[in-house]
C-alpha cells in the first residue's frame, strides 16, 4: 500500500447490522486533489474519521504516507491537517487562541498563527471570542486550524460549508494553489457536487459505504452525456424544420433538444439550417449532463442492483 | 518517542488546558461556591460564640450547635473540613466533568485526536489541570478560612491546631480529590458533563447511605468525609485499608480514562 499519501486496502466498519463502510480501497497520490462524492450517510465521514484515528475500522487497513494509521500513536499527524464534520472552536477562546492552542500542540511557531489569520480573512475577527463568529467564519477558522502549519496532506470534511459564494471561491482557490503551488494533497469530502466537480483532479463516488465509481476529471468529461439546445421564436417550426433536415428533435420546456452526436459536434450546421429555413435561433448552446445527474443516475442504478 | 518530546507535548497540551480554564468563568464560578463554606463556617462560630444568640436564632443556631459544637480554631478548622470534602466533593466533580466533558458537549474534542502531542500526553495535561484547580480551590477555602477565624477572633489558636487543622483541610481535599478521577473515565463514555456528574451525586447520597450503616470506611466515596469526621463515630473509623481503597479508586480511574482515550472510538 505505501507509497501514496493516503492508502487504505479492504477498509471497512460495521455498527451493528448496518455496514457503514464496506471494503473500501482508496488510494490518493501526493499532490491529487482527491473529491469523495457521497450523499449524506453515504460513509464519507466515518472513512474520514478512520483515517484519521478516530475510529477503528471493523477490517482492512489505512496508511498515510505508507504509516499505518494507529490511534493514540503519533503518527504522521505533524504532516497532515484536517476538518472533520462542521468546525467547533473552543467558545470561550479568541480565534487568535484558538490558532494559538492548535500550534502548541503541534509543535509550532506563533509566526505560522500570523500567517494563518492573514490568509483566510481572519484578521478582522483574530480578537473576538469564537462562539461570537458567523457560521461562514468559524469554517474560515476550521480551515485556517487545518491549514497553518503547512500540512503535505488536508483531509477536510465538506469544507465549503457554511461558506457564502465569495469563500467558497476562495477556498477553491486556496486548495487548488496549495495543491499546484506546494504539491499539498487534498482529500475532501462533500455532498456539493458542483463544487467537486471544479477543484478535484479526481473523483470518488461512495454510496452505501462502497466506492462505486472512481474517476479522473477528463473521464468524467468524457462519461457525461452532452446535448445541444435550441430557442426559438417559433419552437415548433423549428423543430419541423429540423426533423425535415433529418434530426430527430424533441421538445423540451418550449425548447428544442438535439441529442445525436452530429448535432452536438456541429452547432453551425444546425444553426444554418434554421436560418435557411426562416427560423433563426434565438439561443444555441451545447449543453452537458452535469455532476449532480450523472451522480444520481449513477447511484440510482446502484439503488436498481 | 523521546522523553523530551513526550515531557514538551505534555507542557504544551498543559498551557492550552490552563487557557481553556483561565477564559472561563467557570473557574469564578466554582470559587464563589466555596467561598460559602468559610463564610458560613464564620457565622456558625459567630453563634455559637454566644448561646443565648444561638438560641434566639432558631433553625440556623440548631444547625450550629449540630455540626460545629464549639466556637474557637479546632471546631472551625473541623467545619472547613467538612467543606474540602463534602462540598469539594461536589465542587471538584464539576471541574473534572467539566475539563473533559466539555470537549464532547462542544465538539472540541476532534481537535485532541489526531496530533503529533499524544493524546496520553492530553489526558495527563487534563488531568493535572483539574489537580491545579482543586489546589487553587482548596487554598481559596484556607486562606478565606483563616482570615474569616481572625476576623471573629476565635480562641484555641496554637500551632498545633493549625497544622491538624490543615492536615485535615488539604488531606481530605486530597482525598476528594481521588475519588472523582472516575469521573474523566465517565465523561468519555458518556460524551459529556451528564454521565459524570450524575454519577457524582448518585455516590453522594450513597455515600450518606453507607456511612449510617457504619461501612463508610470501606466506601470509597465516603472516605474523605468520615476523614474529616463529618459522619462522625456512626460513621466508623478510617483507617490504612480506606486510604488504599480511596488511593486504588483514584488510580483505576485515571488508568480508565487513559485507556478510554487510546482505545475507544470518536464517531462524533
Amino acid at each position: 500500500m505505501s507509497g501514496a499519501a493516503v492508502a487504505t486496502a479492504g477498509l471497512s466498519r460495521r455498527y451493528g447490522d448496518v455496514l457503514a463502510v464496506d471494503g473500501l480501497d482508496l488510494r490518493v497520490e501526493h499532490g491529487e486533489i482527491y473529491g469523495f462524492l457521497g450523499l449524506n450517510g453515504a460513509g464519507k465521514t466515518t472513512t474520514i474519521r478512520m483515517l484519521l484515528g478516530m475510529i477503528k475500522p471493523t477490517s482492512g487497513d489505512c496508511e498515510l504516507f505508507g504509516t499505518p494509521v494507529w490511534r493514540g500513536g503519533r503518527g504522521p499527524w505533524n504532516r497532515v491537517g484536517y476538518l472533520v464534520d462542521a468546525p467547533a472552536p473552543y467558545p470561550g477562546l479568541t480565534v487568535l487562541e484558538n490558532l494559538r492552542s492548535a500550534a502548541r500542540l503541534r509543535g509550532v511557531s506563533d509566526a505560522a498563527v500570523a500567517r494563518a489569520v492573514e490568509r483566510p480573512g481572519l484578521e478582522p475577527y483574530a480578537q473576538r471570542k469564537a462562539r461570537s463568529l458567523s457560521q461562514g467564519n468559524r469554517q474560515r477558522l476550521g480551515l485556517a486550524t487545518a491549514l497553518f502549519h503547512q500540512p503535505d496532506l488536508v483531509i477536510l470534511d465538506e469544507p465549503a460549508n457554511g461558506l457564502d459564494p465569495a469563500g467558497v471561491v476562495e477556498v477553491r482557490e486556496l486548495l487548488r494553489s496549495l495543491a499546484a503551488d506546494h504539491g499539498v494533497t487534498v482529500l475532501m469530502s462533500s455532498h456539493i457536487l458542483a463544487e467537486v466537480d471544479r477543484l478535484a483532479t479526481r473523483i470518488g463516488i461512495i454510496h452505501r459505504g462502497r466506492l462505486i465509481e472512481e474517476l479522473s476529471t477528463e473521464e468524467m468529461e468524457r462519461r457525461r452525456a452532452r446535448r445541444l439546445i435550441v430557442e426559438a421564436r417559433d419552437a415548433a417550426g423549428a423543430r419541423a424544420l429540423l426533423e425535415a433536415a433529418g434530426y430527430a428533435p424533441q421538445a423540451l420546456d418550449g425548447r428544442v433538444v438535439l441529442t445525436q452526436p452530429r448535432a452536438v459536434r456541429r452547432p453551425d450546421d444546425v444553426a444554418a439550417a434554421l436560418v435557411s429555413g426562416g427560423h433563426p435561433p434565438t439561443r444555441l448552446a451545447v449543453e452537458q449532463e452535469d455532476l449532480e445527474e450523472h451522480f444520481l443516475r449513477l447511484t440510482a442504478l446502484e439503488e436498481a442492483s | 518517542m523521546t522523553a523530551s518530546t513526550a515531557s514538551s507535548g505534555f507542557t504544551a497540551a498543559l498551557r492550552v488546558e490552563l487557557l481553556k480554564v483561565r477564559r472561563s468563568v467557570a473557574p469564578l464560578l466554582t470559587a464563589l461556591a466555596l467561598a460559602i463554606a468559610p463564610l458560613v463556617g464564620g457565622l456558625f462560630m459567630y453563634i455559637l460564640a454566644d448561646p443565648d444568640r444561638a438560641r434566639r436564632m432558631g433553625i440556623i443556631g440548631q444547625k450550629a450547635q449540630i455540626v460545629g459544637g464549639g466556637s474557637d480554631w479546632p471546631a472551625y478548622f473541623a467545619f472547613l473540613a467538612q467543606g474540602a470534602t463534602v462540598g469539594g466533593f461536589v465542587l471538584f466533580a464539576f471541574v473534572i466533568a467539566w475539563v473533559f466533558g466539555r470537549e464532547f458537549s462542544d465538539g472540541t474534542v476532534r481537535y485532541l485526536l489526531a496530533l503529533p502531542t499524544s493524546r496520553a500526553a492530553i489526558i495527563a495535561a487534563k488531568l493535572v489541570a483539574v489537580a491545579l484547580w482543586c489546589a487553587a480551590l482548596t487554598a481559596l477555602l484556607t486562606l478565606l478560612g483563616l482570615a474569616v477565624g481572625a476576623a471573629l477572633g476565635l480562641p484555641g489558636w496554637s500551632g498545633e491546631a493549625l497544622r491538624q487543622g490543615l492536615v485535615h483541610v488539604w488531606g481530605g481535599a486530597g482525598l476528594t480529590l481521588l475519588i472523582v478521577l472516575p469521573l474523566a473515565l465517565l465523561a468519555g463514555v458518556g460524551h459529556g458533563y451528564l454521565a459524570p456528574l450524575g454519577f457524582a451525586m448518585l455516590m453522594l447520597i450513597l455515600a450518606q447511605v453507607i456511612a449510617a450503616t457504619g461501612r463508610g470506611a470501606y466506601f470509597p466515596w465516603s472516605i474523605p468525609a468520615l476523614y474529616a469526621q463529618v459522619a462522625g463515630e456512626a460513621g466508623g473509623g478510617v483507617t490504612a485499608i480506606s486510604f488504599a481503597i480511596v488511593a486504588v479508586t483514584g488510580a483505576a480511574g485515571a488508568a480508565g480514562a487513559f485507556a478510554w482515550w487510546l482505545y475507544a472510538d470518536f464517531p462524533r
